[in-house]
C-alpha cells in the first residue's frame, strides 16, 4: 500500500510539473502574441471610439482594453515563468524517498501531520523545478526534526493504523480526482493535441504562433491605416 | 488586397477574444482557434477531393466555407486563386486570382509565389511589371520551386525587369534542371554547349540534353541527335544520331525529320532506305522546311531519273 501511494504520489507530481512547464512554454511562445493581438485591437477600438465618440464605441474600447491586459498579466505571469520539466531518474527516486519518508498520510500525531504537510508542499515545489539539492534537504530535515524520532513499535496502537490506512485511502481517491481534473483541464487538453501533432511531425506551437503573428500583422495595418486617416496631411 | 476582406481576419481575432481569465483564458483560445483551423482544414480536403473529380462547383463551395473560418490559410487562398485563373466553378476572372495569389505568396506559399510572377509576367490580373515578376519568381526559386527557377532563368537570359545576367540565368537553369525540369534541362544544356554563363562544356550539353531527351523533350532530343552526328561532346555515333532524330521527328519536330531523311538517304546509322528518307523529307517539306522540300525534289529525281510532275 505505501509502494503504491508512492507511485500515485509521483504520477500527480509528475502530471503537474509536466502542465506546469508546458503552460509556461505555451504562455512564453503563444499567449504573448495573443496579448500583443490583443493590444492592437484595443487600440484600434480605442482609435473609433475616438473617431465616432459614441458610448457604444467607448464602452467597446474599454473593453477591449481591460481584455488587453487581462491576456497581458496571464502572458506575462508567474505562470509563464515554469521552466521546462524533464525529471532525471535520479530525481524520481530522490521524490519517492521523500514521499516514503514525509507523507502526511504517515503522521504519528496531528502536530507531526503538519510538519509533514509544509515539508510535502515544498517537495512537490522542489521536485516541479527538478531541486534535487532541495528535495535532499527537506529528506534531512525531517530526519532530523523531534517528530520524525517518535517510537513507534509500541506506542502504535491499532486505533492509530487503522485511521492512517483511512487517510491513505482517502489520499488515493484525491489523487484521482485531482488527476482527472488535471487531465481535463484546458491546457492539458492543449497539450495532448501538441503531443499528437508532434509525433506526426508537425509542430503546433509554432503553427499557432505563425497564425496570431499574422493576425497581428493584420491588426497592425489596420491600425496604421485607420490612424494615417486621422493624421491632418 | 482591400480593407474590407481584411477586416474578415480581424473579426476572428476579436471573437476569440471574448473568453477571459488569464492565463486559462489563453489556453482557451489556442483551443478554439486550433478548432476552427482544423475545420477549415477539413474544408480544403473535401474541396480538394471534389477538385480531384471535377466538381468545380462543390470545390468551390468548400474552400469558400474554408476561408470564412481561417481566412488566413494560404492553401485555400492559392486554390481560390487557382479557380479563378482557370475559370473553374466560377466566370475566369483573373483579378480575383491575382487578389488571392498575392495573399498566399505574401505569407510564403511557393506556389502562389510563383503564380503571382507568372502574373506579373504575363500582365494578368495586374499591369505587366517584369520587376515584380523576378522578384516573386526569385522568392519561389529560393523556396526549391523548380518551375520557378525555370521561370527565372528566363528571365535573367532575356533581361526583363533585371540586368540581363547569362550566369544567373544558367545557374537558376541548372537549379530546376537537376529537378528533372525537362525545359530547363534543354535551356542548361543550351547554355553549356555555347558557353553561356558558363564554360562551354559539351560534354555538360550532352549530359543535359540526354536528360531531357529521356523526358520526351522534343528539342533535346533533336540536338542530342546533332550531337552524335557531328561528335561534339560525345563519341561520334551515326546510330545514336539516328535513334535521337527520330524521337523527335516522330513528334514532328522538321530539322529533326529532315536528318533522319538525311541519314536514310545515306544510309548513315540505318540501313540505307530511300522510301523513308522520301518520308521524312515529306513530312519535314509539310511543315515548310526548304532543305527538305528541296531534298525531296533531288531524291525524286534521282529516283524517277526525272523530275517530279509538277502537275
Amino acid at each position: 500500500m505505501q509502494a503504491e501511494l508512492t507511485d500515485r504520489e509521483l504520477f500527480l507530481a509528475s502530471l503537474r510539473a509536466e502542465l506546469a512547464a508546458f503552460e509556461g512554454r505555451y504562455l512564453r511562445e503563444v499567449g504573448v502574441l495573443y496579448a500583443e493581438l490583443d493590444d492592437w485591437n484595443a487600440k484600434i477600438a480605442e482609435l473609433t471610439a475616438e473617431t465616432d465618440g459614441s458610448e457604444g464605441a467607448k464602452s467597446a474600447a474599454a473593453e477591449a482594453r481591460s481584455q488587453a491586459e487581462e491576456s497581458y498579466a496571464g502572458a506575462h505571469g508567474e505562470a509563464a515563468k515554469a521552466a521546462e520539466f524533464s525529471p532525471s531518474p535520479e530525481l524520481k527516486k530522490l521524490f519517492r524517498e521523500v514521499v516514503k519518508q514525509i507523507h502526511p498520510d504517515y503522521a504519528s500525531d496531528e502536530a507531526d501531520r503538519l510538519v509533514r504537510n509544509r515539508l510535502m508542499a515544498a517537495a512537490n515545489l522542489a521536485y516541479r523545478r527538478s531541486g534535487e539539492a532541495a528535495l535532499r534537504r527537506i529528506l534531512d530535515e525531517y530526519k532530523s526534526s523531534p517528530e520524525s524520532v517518535r517510537d513507534e513499535g509500541v506506542g502504535a496502537d491499532l486505533v492509530r493504523v487503522l485511521r492512517q490506512i483511512d487517510q491513505i485511502v482517502q489520499r488515493f481517491a484525491q489523487i484521482e480526482a485531482e488527476a482527472a481534473e488535471l487531465a481535463s483541464s484546458e491546457i492539458a487538453l492543449l497539450m495532448a493535441k501538441v503531443q499528437t501533432a508532434t509525433a506526426e511531425d508537425r509542430d503546433l506551437l509554432a503553427e499557432m504562433k505563425q497564425d496570431v503573428q499574422h493576425r497581428i500583422g493584420l491588426a497592425r495595418n489596420e491600425f496604421e491605416d485607420q490612424s494615417s486617416k486621422l493624421r491632418p496631411r | 488586397m482591400s480593407a474590407g476582406d481584411d477586416h474578415a481576419a480581424l473579426v476572428l481575432a476579436q471573437v476569440t477574444a471574448l473568453t477571459r481569465g488569464g492565463a486559462k483564458s489563453l489556453a482557451t483560445r489556442g483551443r478554439a482557434d486550433l478548432r476552427v483551423r482544423e475545420e477549415a482544414e477539413d474544408w480544403l480536403k473535401k474541396g480538394l477531393d471534389s477538385y480531384h473529380r471535377r466538381r468545380f462547383g462543390d470545390a468551390l463551395a468548400c474552400f469558400e466555407r474554408g476561408i470564412q473560418l481561417n481566412p488566413n490559410h494560404s492553401e485555400l487562398q492559392l486554390r481560390l486563386g487557382i479557380m479563378y485563373h482557370e475559370g473553374e466553378g466560377v466566370p475566369k476572372d483573373h483579378a480575383k486570382a491575382f487578389v488571392w495569389f498575392r495573399r498566399a505568396a505574401e505569407q510564403g506559399d511557393a506556389g502562389a509565389q510563383n503564380n503571382l510572377g507568372y502574373a506579373y509576367h504575363q500582365g494578368e490580373g495586374v499591369p505587366q511589371d517584369f520587376a515584380q515578376a523576378a522578384a516573386w519568381f526569385r522568392k519561389a526559386s529560393e523556396r526549391g520551386l523548380r518551375d520557378a527557377q525555370h521561370s527565372l532563368g528566363v528571365i535573367y537570359a532575356a533581361g526583363d525587369g533585371v540586368a540581363q545576367d547569362y550566369e544567373q540565368a544558367a545557374m537558376w537553369y541548372r537549379k530546376a534542371a537537376d529537378q528533372e525540369h525537362a525545359e530547363a534541362q534543354f535551356n542548361v544544356g543550351t547554355c553549356y554547349f555555347y558557353g553561356q554563363g558558363v564554360p562551354q562544356d559539351g560534354v555538360m550539353a550532352a549530359y543535359y540534353w540526354r536528360k531531357g531527351g529521356e523526358q520526351g523533350h522534343m528539342e533535346s532530343q533533336y540536338t542530342l541527335g546533332n550531337l552524335y552526328l557531328h561528335g561534339w561532346g560525345v563519341q561520334q555515333d551515326y546510330e545514336q544520331a539516328a535513334v535521337w532524330y527520330r524521337r523527335a521527328a516522330e513528334q514532328g519536330e522538321p530539322f529533326a525529320q529532315s536528318e533522319l531523311g538525311d541519314l536514310y538517304s545515306k544510309g548513315l546509322g540505318v540501313p540505307q532506305d530511300l522510301a523513308q528518307a522520301a518520308i521524312w523529307y515529306r513530312e519535314a517539306a509539310q511543315q515548310g522546311h526548304s532543305d527538305a522540300q528541296q531534298k525531296l525534289g533531288l531524291l525524286d529525281v534521282s529516283r524517277r531519273g526525272e523530275p517530279l510532275s509538277r502537275s
